[in-house]
């Protein structure tokens, strides 16, 4: 068991094999003890992600089966995608149900999940940010995530005159 | 507004790209709460992104261009601030954005778009490589003024999509070379286009495969070799049906069992032996070509385009294109496009072509009898 000690004191005990999704406590622990202080991690989101990674060694831990791993092979083959797919599709379920969080949120799993180097959680988060920011206009992406306009009104305008090829008739 | 009282700092020695949020007040910091009001928040506190940093934004970027599905996708979120501009014109970025996102109308053509579409050039797009480049040798080249940059141009960008194994770059090179397109009759090149065919092939192309296949059966560029010939169109369109079943996986896997086991047993013939598969999507390309050249002819110019509507190539010099033997009006940029057009279309508006004229051939005689 490992002892993992968030920024606000509070202690959480893990396995071994659930802890080391992270690469940076698979290094702590090799060279040294068992207790892991996460000054930066508050409680709350280490929930999560603790959470996120029970549920990913959990399913890690088994082989995959020959069909869906060929099914897999198959599904990246045919189209080009630029995040490596979770292979199991209750897998990828499940990811998608655990994202259903507010942006702060999201926000707030990604900076810890990148600081503790688990590349898969980092990579869900992020996709799942830029399908928030997908087909939306500069505006509403502003106010969904408190993107302050540091334009001047002149700025603007020959932005607007810049991309106008990008918005008419689509 | 009350902005920036969360500051970035990079954490040293505890690998690449951390980094963390730190309060200047003593209070604890707000963004920690899970639970919040969104509405409440909103407007109030620093942006989001403030407190992550450029890496990671940029793999946003990434995820967000490699997905998009049109254009103002991107540019909205580069819109919002002078962050996101400065990151969204990244190469990292422009490099994986989709052909969707960079597609073009014509009726948006301008100096920016073109701007953008070099800017993704230069990144090393490849898709923004063919679609550059085949605007730039068939719209851009076509002034007849004689200056060939934009025609040197687009060689040079297909040239590079071509070198980085995009096939249909790959395929219009061996168009260009067998019809000496940009330059003079002299200038054709049937063993180059030959051999840029075949490479096209190997990397699975139909419509160069088709072309091979056509070429080895005339003996054009090649030496005749009729049953290899046949053996390619009956690759292509083997490779046809595949493309247009997986490109609708929804509809057609649920119809048929046993999806990607074995595509063999389904196998109908199609566009070169009777149509059984739906039209192909027509590349954004070749849709701007085709659009290019309608505002074009509406003012008055007259370019003649290849008759096939899934290509559009214009002639770059007079005769420079094959025409329909039997009506001579249809004009074709290869013998592919004009055989999956006699098969789709022509075969039967050429009869009614040739009908109508000999219509008007009796008319005539009957007018000059009376």
């Amino acid at each position: 068991m490992i002892k993992l000690v968030s920024g606000d004191g509070a202690e959480f005990e893990v396995e071994e094999e659930v802890a080391f999704q992270s690469k940076i406590i698979k290094d702590i622990v090799a060279d040294a003890d068992d207790v892991i202080p996460l000054p930066t991690v508050s409680s709350k989101v280490l929930i999560q992600v603790i959470e996120y990674c029970r549920k990913h060694a959990a399913v890690n831990s088994f082989p995959l089966s020959p069909s869906s791993s060929a099914a897999a092979a198959a599904s990246s083959s045919s189209s080009i995608s630029y995040s490596k797919p979770v292979s199991d599709p209750a897998l990828r379920a499940w990811d998608n149900e655990f994202v259903k969080l507010n942006n702060s949120s999201l926000f707030d799993i990604v900076i810890a999940a990148n600081y503790l180097d688990i590349e898969e959680l980092v990579d869900l988060v992020l996709e799942t940010v830029a399908d928030r920011i997908k087909g939306k206009q500069a505006q509403e992406i502003r106010r969904q995530f408190n993107i302050e306009n540091d334009f001047t009104p002149e700025e603007e305008e020959a932005l607007r005159r810049e991309n106008s090829w990008a918005f008419q008739n689509n | 507004m009350q902005r920036s009282h969360l500051s970035l700092i990079r954490v040293g020695g505890m690998g690449s790209g951390t980094a963390r949020c730190f309060c200047s007040e003593s209070k604890p910091c707000k963004r920690s709460r899970v639970q919040f009001d969104e509405a409440e928040y909103s407007g109030e506190k620093a942006c989001l992104f403030d407190c992550l940093p450029d890496d990671i934004v940029l793999s946003i970027l990434c995820y967000l261009s490699a997905s998009a599905d049109c254009p103002s996708d991107l540019v909205s979120v580069m819109k919002t601030c002078k962050r996101m501009n400065r990151l969204g014109k990244n190469p990292l970025v422009l490099e994986k954005a989709t052909l969707k996102s960079i597609s073009i109308r014509v009726e948006n053509w301008s100096p920016p778009a073109h701007k953008f579409l070099k800017r993704c050039v230069r990144a090393g797009n490849v898709e923004a490589c063919y679609l550059l480049g085949m605007i730039e040798c068939y719209c851009l080249g076509l002034r007849g003024d004689g200056c060939h940059t934009h025609t040197r141009k687009g060689l040079s960008y297909l040239l590079r999509a071509s070198r980085r194994g995009h096939a249909a770059a790959t395929y219009s090179l061996a168009v260009i070379f067998f019809n000496g397109t940009g330059m003079g009759k002299s200038q054709e090149n049937l063993s180059t286009g030959f051999s840029l065919c075949q490479r096209a092939t190997q990397l699975g192309y139909v419509d160069a495969m088709r072309e091979l296949g056509h070429c080895l059966q005339d003996g054009y560029g090649v030496a005749k070799d009729v049953p290899r010939g046949r053996r390619l169109l009956l690759d292509a369109n083997t490779r046809e049906l595949a493309v247009s079943r997986s490109s609708r996986p929804v509809a057609s896997a649920a119809a048929l069992p046993g999806e990607g086991s074995s595509r063999s047993e389904y196998c109908y013939l199609h566009s070169d032996f009777g149509c059984d598969v739906p039209a192909p999507e027509v590349h954004p390309a070749n849709r701007f070509m085709a659009e290019w050249f309608q505002t074009r002819q509406n003012l008055g110019e007259s370019v003649r385009l290849c008759a096939n509507a899934n290509c559009s190539r214009p002639e770059t010099r007079r005769f420079e294109f094959r025409v329909c033997s039997m009506c001579a009006l249809a004009c074709y940029c290869s013998r592919a496009c004009q055989a999956v057009h006699w098969k789709t279309v022509h075969s039967a508006a050429c009869t009614a072509a040739i009908a109508a004229r000999r219509v008007r051939i009796f008319n005539n005689a009957l007018a000059r009898f009376e």
